[in-house]
């Protein structure tokens, strides 16, 4: 797996109430339904709830990494959650991509979480930082942070 | 016989035309997410996709006419123009010339939906407030109409 790291702590500003409160209505129209959610998918829903109320003091890397993981999970039957939170990432985090040699400048990227997974997101972020290199940058050398967007 | 404009403060009739302008802003980013939809949705569910979205386009274009009449009818004047309307709407645009699940226009389209019936409703609730009751009939409908879409749309999801 290729290293990320964090570039800056994310920004305590984000709102993020309304996130927490499409999972918990997400909750109650299944328990009103009489639609029971699974023990697992109620953990899973559960662990993305904490994700949302907790991310401001987590390694934004770790929020990707989280997302990707749960995505795989609720997709199935959370698609619409899954989009909304999708969507809010992508408005909140960036990745940064450079060469800790600064042979070529730095690039920032949207996050794509189109991707199947984190490690593809960073191999085709890697591809595009290399192409848009003006000179030869080992691949390995390319250093990326997922920072949170001021 | 009064009409609306007499009997409703002048101060609320600028307000009320302004949710109704921005409301032909938002519906206009809706109607352009539909179409958007209807060209580009693929997969097993195209055939009901594409009609679907193009019936809520269609539905959408006339009640547009109506919302931007009803300011005129308070006597102010509708916004309009591509540029205009692209800079007031507030509705996230898919991604266009490009492939994308057919999942995902339907999710988009929920959240556009969302948007629209909460401006809808927060103008019919101020047009309710200032008795402007011909105004708070006509979001009542709209509200109706973007709140069953919704119901579709969500359905389709599950």
């Amino acid at each position: 797996m290729f290293p990320v790291y964090t570039a800056q702590p994310a920004d305590k500003s984000f709102t993020n109430y309304r996130f927490r409160d499409w999972v918990d209505r997400e909750l109650v129209q299944h328990s009103r339904c009489g639609k029971l959610v699974s023990d697992e998918d109620l953990d899973n829903l559960l662990e993305l709830r904490d994700l949302i109320c907790q991310h401001t003091e987590m390694d934004p890397a770790n929020v990707i990494r989280t997302w990707f993981r749960l995505r795989k999970r609720l997709q199935r039957n959370f698609y619409l959650l899954c989009y909304r939170l999708r969507n809010w990432i992508a408005v909140h985090y960036e990745l940064n991509l450079s060469d800790p040699l600064e042979r070529t400048g730095p690039l920032t990227t949207p996050l794509d979480l189109s991707h199947k997974n984190f490690h593809s997101l960073l191999t085709a972020a890697r591809q595009s930082y290399f192409e848009h290199s003006e000179v030869l940058v080992p691949w390995n050398d390319i250093r990326i942070s997922v920072v949170a967007k001021s | 016989m009064s009409n609306t404009t007499e009997i409703v403060s002048h101060s609320a009739v600028n307000e009320i035309a302004e949710g109704l302008n921005q409301l032909v802003a938002e519906s206009y980013g809706l109607l352009a997410q539909l179409h958007l939809a209807h060209w580009n949705v693929e997969g097993p569910e195209f055939f009901p996709l594409h009609t679907a979205f193009q019936a809520q386009y269609e539905e959408l274009f006339v009640a547009i006419d109506d919302i931007a009449e009803r300011v005129r009818a308070l006597g102010c004047y509708s916004s309009g123009g591509l540029k205009k309307l692209a800079e007031m709407s507030t509705i996230e645009e898919g991604p266009s010339g490009q492939a994308c699940p057919a999942k995902d226009f339907v999710a988009s389209l929920v959240v556009a939906h969302e948007k629209v019936v909460e401006l809808a409703y927060n103008t019919r609730k101020l047009a309710a407030d200032s008795g402007d009751a011909e105004t708070e009939d006509l979001l009542i409908g709209r509200i109706a109409t973007h709140q069953k879409a919704l119901w579709m749309l969500k359905s389709h999801l599950k």
